[in-house]
């Protein structure tokens, strides 16, 4: 690597999964961002945390797949980020928010002085509260130091290391637009979903779903219906909810076969989701009565299940959409949904240093 | 929106040190490149410069030789002429004065009896041991009349006596016709050391 790249080329997103890597770069032409290289990998290991020979192996497919320089930003670990709304004096009274937050933070979340990582924002001030509020996220260096001594170690230069859930709204800021009302994000993903709620422009509040994983939909499946996980997988993404089915799939006797079985597990996988979006979406029409919720977007894995952001669309009382390609990955030529769905946040990661 | 980065805070600080090391070797090499560059670019147009100045500085020279050439050539028949007038005046000078041995003579030593016919300078002859002369000794030879063979002798003995010869002769003397009488002929030889007087 030269000592000129560094300078030049844009990082890497990494979005380190419990079974996919994903990983997205961008570039400039004609004055636009564009994804100028995409991957989507299986990992040696799933459920486990990346080892150095995972690493290394990454870092031979990216060099393939045309991924150029060494600067990396990756995504914290979804189900080991804490995050808390903080309660702060008035900004006037010169308070010291920084000293504030870090401290009501280790308080709410248990946490010890100097063994974790802090990122706070300014949100916007809730209707009936009478004190400012911040969003703070937290990641402890117990969790944080594993992940970057192996990608230390395999010659890879780290350069943020961001919230994953963050990331996918700055690469749907397109779709989220600047309108009032508040929008949320579902990243469905195999270990958990987690849901953001974006008003203002930023994260108001940010959560990990329980039970929401889809490894616990495919668990269910693969037991109750007898089949492999691998099966299970096919089943699930080939049939998905029956309304929805796709019409190549409603010729395939197999399908039709598992469609009755599959709807019920189904549809108790997504009301466990429902009961925790309604939840939240209550929660940010207390803080926020004047901006009611409009939009979910649905991104990660579960999104690109057939069916499934129409169930959502007809539980919650907010429009669903599933991911539409960003803007950035329109240019790179990729249509595809479940490619667009499972990228959203890595092309968020990719433009870390793009944004403001 | 807010940037966030769950980093260690110290492994940011050690990220940002690496960076700023990479970029001040960055831009080291860019202001080294840019330095030499400079150089080399003012390099080049300073030997263009320096070429035509030179050039300008050697035609000078160059007419300067030329005109020194030919105020060289004017000069030397002038030196050579000069160099003439030297070695003659350097032969002049190196010659002793012998008009003023023979006033001295005649008003010193020669008296009212005796006259000069002739007066020879010269070497005295190599193998002239008569003389007891060696080869820088000068024998002057003078001839003329004596009223009479004292009056000779007495000419002779003040030849002597002066103390400017150191050997005085008389060669030879006989009577012969002078104007309407007889007088004594006499051939008298004074030999002296080159560039002295006689010895004491």
């Amino acid at each position: 690597m030269s000592v000129f790249s560094n300078f030049m080329e844009r990082p890497i997103g990494l979005d380190i999964g419990s079974r996919l890597i994903k990983a997205a770069q961008l570039g400039r032409k004609r004055g636009h961002s564009v994804v100028t290289a995409t991957a989507i990998i299986g990992r040696s290991h799933p459920d486990t945390p990346i080892d150095r020979d995972e690493a290394l192996r990454l870092s031979r497919v990216l060099s393939q797949q045309g991924f150029t320089g060494r600067s990396i930003v990756l995504a914290a670990p979804g189900e080991r980020v804490m995050s808390s709304v903080i309660d702060m004096p008035p900004r006037e009274s010169g308070a010291p928010y920084d000293v504030i937050a870090a401290q009501e933070f280790m308080r709410l979340q248990r946490q010890e002085p100097g063994r974790f990582e802090l990122a706070w924002w300014d949100i916007p001030k809730p209707a009936r509260a009478s004190t400012a509020k911040v969003m703070a996220v937290g990641c402890a260096h117990a969790d944080s130091n594993p992940i970057l001594d192996v990608f230390a170690s395999c010659g890879f230069d780290v350069v943020a290391m961001d919230l994953g859930l963050a990331a996918a709204v700055r690469a749907s800021r397109d779709v989220i637009g600047t309108t009032a009302g508040v929008s949320a994000v579902l990243d469905m993903g195999w270990s958990s979903a987690r849901l953001a709620l974006v008003h203002g422009g930023v994260v108001v509040f940010e959560r990990q779903l329980t039970n929401s994983g889809l490894s616990v939909l495919h668990d269910r499946v693969s037991k109750s219906l007898g089949v492999d996980p691998t099966e299970a997988e096919a089943l699930i993404q080939g049939v998905g909810m029956p309304e929805q089915v796709p019409a190549h799939s409603a010729d395939d006797a197999r399908f039709q076969a598992v469609t009755p079985l599959l709807r019920p597990i189904l549809v108790a996988y997504l009301d466990d989701i429902v009961k925790d979006l309604v939840a939240s979406f209550e929660y940010a029409a207390h803080q926020y009565p004047d901006a009611p919720a409009h939009r979910l977007i649905l991104i990660g894995g579960g999104g690109c299940i057939p069916g499934v952001a129409g169930y959502l669309d007809g539980k919650v009382a907010v429009a669903v959409v599933p991911t539409a390609a960003p803007q950035a990955m329109n240019h790179h030529g990729s249509q595809h949904g479940t490619e667009a769905a499972l990228l959203t946040g890595t092309l968020g990661l990719a433009g870390y240093h793009g944004q403001g | 929106m807010q940037r966030i980065n769950l980093i260690p805070k110290s492994r940011q600080r050690d990220r940002q040190r690496r960076v700023r090391v990479r970029l001040w070797i960055c831009m080291s090499l860019c202001y080294a490149a840019l330095l030499a560059a400079a150089c080399l670019s003012y390099r080049g147009m300073s030997s263009s410069h320096d070429l035509t100045a030179l050039t300008v500085d050697l035609d000078e020279k160059q007419a300067e030789l030329t005109r020194l050439e030919d105020q060289q050539k004017s000069l030397r028949p002038r030196l050579n002429e000069q160099k003439l007038i030297l070695v003659a005046e350097q032969s002049i000078s190196d010659q002793p004065d012998w008009s003023l041995l023979l006033t001295y003579l005649a008003d010193e030593v020669l008296g009212d009896k005796v006259v000069l016919s002739g007066c020879v300078l010269a070497p005295s002859a190599p193998g002239d041991k008569a003389d007891n002369t060696d080869s820088d000794t000068l024998v002057l030879t003078l001839t003329g009349y004596g009223q009479g063979t004292a009056d000779v002798s007495q000419f002779i003995l003040r030849l002597e006596q002066i103390g400017l010869f150191e050997k005085v002769t008389l060669a030879r003397t006989n009577r012969e016709p002078y104007l309407a009488g007889q007088a004594i002929a006499f051939e008298a030889r004074c030999v002296m050391v080159n560039g002295g007087g006689a010895h004491d």
